[in-house]
């Protein structure tokens, strides 16, 4: 595993990214959003700021219009002043009140500074350039004898045409227009409707044209003055009006820059808290994995490692207890396997043989790169019913094959292959048992052969009889025909008795040679021939074995065989001795009946032919029944049965693939059913 | 590890510590504030409120008051306003003002002064013209040498049936004088008899009531002196039941018949302007000084009640009533 890999740097990479992303992400939509509502927010303040200053100017302006409008609207006479000291007492900033007389002359002069006795018959107004807004007019900004600044408003009454006139002082506006505070760096100026700047926080610019910004790259804002036409500005350098953004992005920056790091240091810590324990665990599984085996892990913590710990204490103390029961059942298992007189074999999917016990190392050499079936089988394809065939139908596999040994002798082993279920599908495998049964065949054999004598020796009367019968016959026709041949001579053998006598002889001697032929037959000792027969054929060759029997005992016969029934494969000596056997125990069974009945059925079978060999004896008792076919087990008196009968014939039905069963009620009759497949 | 523990601890220390100190601190600035009186202090309202409405919030500036105390001098006091190395120093009338044009020239030491109301500023030589003060002084002018004429004229119409009007003045102050003149042009002008009576620093009140008879007032004139003792020409004016006219509010309210001045909270909130341009980085010399932008006429309606005289309704209109102090409204 690369470093950069491991679950550490996983982790310490997770915790950067975690803390880095999120925070950086966070820090620039904040950034970004609190840049645009400061730079906003700036421009909206100083708008504000003007709208508020520009509008108190308009008001001022404004109610000393509507003063003088209503001034001029009133009924009066002259010398009536209380109507002015309430207008000078009302506006501060009227400095004096004059009522003009249609052609400009003052006739009454209110002031607040001076004597109202100071007036004289001039026009109130000086010539200059005037500004008209309806009805009333506006002086340019003029200074009195202090320096002061100040207007002067007249107002005519459009239908009496009454006028009246006011100075109005300025410097509060202009004073407070220049001395208005925005910023360190920005500056308030008003301009006249001439251009000329007439308030300015720098005095040094006043009554000129301002054709010059005070600032590089300023940010200029304006708003007109109504209803004189000035206008009111802030001029206010881009850097400063930044200013705000720039210091908060600066230490917004670098507070981003230490809540990064401190949040990765923090992310950085807790995972390599969650990695140390995971990676103690792991040193230990290697350990184990290693084959140490380390003492228990200590339990400190109460969260998910320490149950993590106590779980992986407990597992390798279990791993360590299973080794070692498995490390005893391996050396069992090795003591039976190589003990064992079979042969066991691994194979592979292959068919290579993955192991092989020493017994089989015995019998076929130790030959690792030889597919199974060459070395079993010599052949040079898979068997038959090899269930690793990939095209095979059979799960299991259980045959017989013969193989010549050193000393050259045939030795039949039982070959068996039992897939594993527990393996990977790459490496499929199976079980392959090979057993030496040739001692076991010689022992059926002779299990047969002795089961043949004992039959034989129960036939044995009946084929005196049988035989005796026949002799007897041509004894008596033999004696009579010398006595005629004697008497008579050639005339016996012109007219044909002679040959009578003749055929009766042969006859009779065919039938001894037919018995005899079959006795021979049947008790001739002799190998597995295994060929396509007529099982109806054999079963009346059994019969016939047992005729006498059967007359002797007064038994019925009845044999029902349906058409076609099919051949089937097998020995027909073998199967000959079967129904003998079956037959004979049918008669011993139905000794006390007095109306013995044998029935035989030949029916055609599930996938072969079934043979029912029924008789109404004495019947098996169901404790007897499933010990039936154990070898050397009789329910006869001593020295009738050998207890090899039914044993013998399982054995020669399982040999050709077929089933022996029973089934039997005790004093009702016995019933067996042998399967062969066709 | 605890290696790395100490140096992120170290670092995140270090990066703090130098967020706090990049953080530039908005400059503070000191104003000098030098008081003849107590009375005075009333301007001081008026510039807070001022600075206030001209965007200064209290945190921007400092304003530390150096008055005389009963073992120093105003001198003594104006010595330590301009070591205190203010960005500028408030003066809160004409007396203050001198007393630190003294002190600045004889120290040879160039420091803006902003006067909250003073009677003449240019004939006591503290600025050249109002346009152009030309100096390191410039300020707001309480007009009270000129509104002295302005104050007999008020005074006369207000009360038709007056025939004479005792003008109260000191000898020994500038502008006392100088407002005694302004006075007796403006009461020649319109044809008013006015008589000038030195109060000198130990008033002779039996004189004064000798030269007073029936219809005759008696107005106040621009005095520090005068001022100090308003409570004893109300006693006066109660005693011999004569008018009488002062300037300021704080007059009326002690018993005056009648004021006409700007007031010391105006002269204060109007000193904010000149205090705002100096410490924005204008020059004193090019700060035009400036006349009140308020004037008030004010009048104690119980005084007229008490000296049961007859009142020019027309003028009357024009003045704001002003409660005695003690009494409610």
């Amino acid at each position: 595993m690369k470093r950069w890999q491991s679950i550490r740097m996983k982790v310490l990479m997770f915790g950067l990214l975690m803390t880095f992303v999120p925070l950086s992400l966070i820090s620039i939509y904040y950034f970004t959003d609190m840049a645009q509502y400061i730079e906003q927010s700036s421009v909206e303040q100083q708008n504000l700021e003007l709208e508020n200053l520009s509008n108190d100017i308009y008001r001022d302006i404004e109610a000393a219009q509507r003063e003088l409008e209503l001034l001029v609207s009133l009924e009066r006479t002259s010398g009536e002043a209380g109507v002015f000291y309430d207008i000078l007492k009302n506006h501060q900033a009227f400095t004096e009140i004059v009522w003009l007389s249609e052609d400009g002359q003052i006739e009454e002069r209110y002031a607040r500074y001076t004597l109202n006795e100071e007036a004289d018959s001039s026009r109130w107004a000086e010539d200059e350039q005037w500004q008209e807004e309806g009805n009333s007019s506006f002086s340019e900004v003029r200074f009195d004898d202090f320096g002061q600044p100040y207007m002067q408003i007249t107002v005519t009454d459009s239908e009496t045409n009454r006028k009246a006139g006011a100075s109005l002082q300025l410097q509060k506006l202009i004073g407070q227009v220049a001395s208005y505070r925005i910023s360190d760096q920005a500056s308030m100026y008003l301009e006249n409707q001439g251009g000329q700047v007439i308030a300015h926080q720098d005095y040094s610019q006043l009554w000129q044209e301002k054709d010059t910004t005070d600032y590089d790259n300023p940010l200029i804002f304006k708003t007109d003055v109504e209803p004189l036409d000035w206008t009111l500005s802030i001029e206010q350098p881009e850097n400063e009006m930044l200013a705000p953004l720039y210091s908060m992005m600066q230490q917004g920056g670098l507070a981003a820059a230490v809540l990064i790091f401190t949040g990765s240091i923090i992310s950085v810590f807790a995972g390599l808290s969650f990695v140390k324990p995971i990676e103690y665990l792991q040193r230990r599984i290697n350990a184990v994995k290693a084959g140490e085996w380390p003492e228990r892990m200590a339990v400190g913590r109460q969260d998910e490692f320490g149950e993590l710990t106590y779980a992986f204490n407990t597992m390798s103390e279990t791993i360590q207890e299973k080794e070692q029961w498995l490390q005893q059942e391996k050396e069992r298992l090795n003591i039976v396997v190589n003990s064992m007189d079979a042969g066991l074999a691994v194979i592979r999917k292959d068919f290579s043989i993955a192991w092989m016990n020493p017994t089989l190392e015995n019998w076929l050499g130790r030959q690792a790169d030889v597919p199974c079936f060459q070395l079993f089988n010599d052949r040079s394809s898979p068997c038959y019913s090899c269930p690793l065939s990939p095209e095979t139908p059979f799960d299991k596999m259980d045959e017989q094959l013969f193989k010549t040994d050193e000393n050259g002798r045939q030795r039949i082993y039982r070959h068996r292959v039992y897939p594993l279920e527990h393996t990977l599908e790459e490496n499929e495998e199976a079980l392959i048992v090979m057993e030496d049964i040739t001692e076991e065949k010689e022992m059926e054999e002779k299990l047969i052969q002795t089961d043949k004598l004992s039959a034989l020796g129960l036939m044995a009367s009946s084929f005196a009889h049988e035989v005796n019968n026949p002799l007897a016959s041509v004894q008596v026709y033999s004696e009579d025909l010398s006595d005629r041949l004697s008497e008579e001579g050639t005339e016996l053998i012109a007219n044909g008795e002679a040959q009578h006598y003749m055929n009766v002889i042969r006859k009779n001697i065919d039938r001894c040679k037919e018995i005899t032929t079959n006795l021979l037959n049947f008790s001739r000792k002799s190998q597995w021939d295994m060929r396509e027969l007529s099982v109806e054929q054999v079963l009346d060759e059994s019969l016939s074995l047992m005729n006498y029997a059967l007359k002797k005992q007064g038994t019925s016969v009845e044999k029902h065989c349906v058409d076609n029934l099919p051949h089937i494969y097998g020995d027909p000596l073998k199967l000959s001795q079967v129904f003998v056997n079956l037959i004979q125990n049918a008669l011993d069974a139905m000794e006390e009946q007095k109306n013995p009945l044998l029935t035989l059925a030949l029916t055609k079978g599930h996938d072969g032919v079934t043979i029912t060999v029924q008789d109404n004896g004495s019947g098996i008792s169901a404790e007897q029944i499933p010990k039936l076919f154990d070898p050397f087990y009789t329910s006869k008196p001593t020295g009738k049965g050998t207890g090899l009968g039914l044993s013998v014939c399982y054995g020669i039905v399982q040999q050709m693939s077929g089933t022996l069963t029973v089934e039997s009620e005790e004093g009702k009759g016995t019933t067996f059913f042998v399967n062969l497949p066709a | 590890m605890k290696m790395l523990i100490a140096m992120a601890v170290l670092l995140t220390a270090a990066i703090s510590a130098f967020i706090w100190t990049s953080a530039e601190d908005d400059p503070v600035y000191e104003i000098s504030v030098l008081a003849s009186e107590e009375d005075r202090l009333k301007k001081i309202d008026g510039v807070v409120d001022g600075l206030h409405d001209l965007g200064y919030t209290e945190q921007e500036y400092r304003l530390n008051v150096f008055q005389p105390e009963p073992e120093t001098t105003l001198a003594a006091a104006a010595e330590q306003a301009a070591d205190a190395e203010p960005d500028v120093i408030l003066s809160l009338g004409g007396v203050e003002s001198q007393e630190l044009a003294e002190m600045l020239h004889n120290r040879s030491v160039e420091l803006p002064v902003v006067f909250a109301g003073m009677a003449a500023p240019v004939q006591t030589g503290m600025i050249e013209t109002f346009e152009e003060p030309q100096g390191l002084f410039t300020g707001i002018s309480n007009h009270q040498r000129t509104l002295s004429a302005k104050r007999v004229e008020l005074f006369a119409d207000l009360i038709p049936s007056m025939e004479r009007i005792i003008l109260l003045y000191n000898e020994n102050i500038d502008i006392s004088r100088r407002s005694l003149a302004e006075a007796e042009a403006a009461a020649e002008q319109l044809g008013i008899e006015v008589t000038g009576f030195d109060v000198g620093m130990e008033t002779d009140y039996e004189a004064l009531a000798d030269i007073v008879d029936t219809n005759t007032g008696v107005m106040t004139l621009p005095s520090y002196i005068i001022e100090s003792k308003t409570e004893e020409w109300v006693q006066f004016s109660n005693e011999q039941e004569v008018p009488l006219m002062g300037i300021h509010e704080f007059e009326v309210e002690a018993g005056f018949l009648a004021a006409y001045g700007t007031s010391f909270y105006e002269q204060g909130l109007q000193a904010a302007r000149p205090l705002s341009l100096i410490l924005q980085g204008n020059e004193p010399e090019d700060i035009p000084a400036e006349l009140p932008d308020v004037v008030t006429f004010y009048k104690n309606d119980q005084a007229f009640d008490n000296w049961r005289g007859k009142m020019n309704s027309d003028i009357a209109r024009f003045a704001e009533s002003v409660q005695s102090e003690g009494e409610e409204e």
